[in-house]
């Protein structure tokens, strides 16, 4: 079944270079993240450029998961290089409409991407896992979730 | 699998698909560098902190128990990843 989710818009001020602003449409999806009983629910983008899952470092406190005792592997991106990600095993919620699907997920989560407040959805995880199609031109992008692994729930 | 949807599909998921959430409108207000905390249907912010941490206690005092959680970035950035 395919599900068709708009792109936010997000407004970027004025700068030297778009004097303008820019109304910048991201594809952002809603999930949350579950570590026994405690969640987390944010934004995350569709970035096939990324090579993991990752998320804010905050996200891994509200799930009550130490860096500490998890594993960390180097992430490099604009402007960084080398900056520690911490792996742990999660449960991923997806949810469109009344269609509510969970699935495990290996996830990172990073310093490096607390500034941004948002996640990263990459090849591991998600693009490996959904088939997704970009349609920028009408606003839209859209997911096709797959039969529900047995663990998971359909609503 | 089922095949990549046609374009008259796509046409037609297109107009079903709910409308572009403005979030210029909706984090009108929120300071630059704040996380926030907003109900699932994106129409409205619970709260605004420096923190993750006290930006879901204001949240969850004001009722709900899982909002979407980001941050405001602090400069006008463009996102490049």
């Amino acid at each position: 079944m395919w599900c068709s989710v708009a792109y936010r818009k997000v407004p970027v001020p004025a700068t030297d270079p778009f004097p303008n602003g820019q109304d910048c449409k991201r594809p952002y999806l809603v999930l949350t993240l579950l570590n026994g009983p405690k969640l987390i629910s944010g934004l995350a983008l569709a970035d096939t450029g990324a090579d993991h899952c990752v998320f804010p470092l905050s996200f891994a406190a509200a799930l009550g998961l130490d860096p500490l005792k998890m594993k960390a592997q180097g992430s490099m991106g604009m402007g960084s290089y080398n900056v520690p990600t911490y792996y742990e095993n999660v449960t991923m919620r997806i949810s469109f409409g009344s269609h509510v699907q969970e699935y495990p997920l290996y996830a990172g989560f990073t310093q490096g991407l607390e500034q941004q407040g948002v996640g990263l959805l990459g090849q591991f995880g998600f693009f490996d896992r959904f088939n997704v199609l970009f349609d920028r031109a009408r606003g839209l992008f859209h997911v096709e979730l797959p039969d529900p692994p047995k663990s998971a729930t359909t609503t | 699998m089922q095949k990549t949807p046609s374009t008259g599909m796509r046409s037609m998921m297109a107009a079903m698909a709910p409308v572009v959430p403005d979030y210029g409108k909706l984090l009108e207000g929120v300071p630059r560098g704040a996380w926030v905390a907003i109900t699932h249907d994106e129409q409205r912010v619970l709260a605004y902190a420096a923190e993750m941490s006290e930006v879901l206690r204001l949240a969850h005092e004001r009722g709900e128990a899982d909002p979407i959680v980001f941050r405001l970035p602090e400069a006008s950035l463009t996102l490049l990843m």
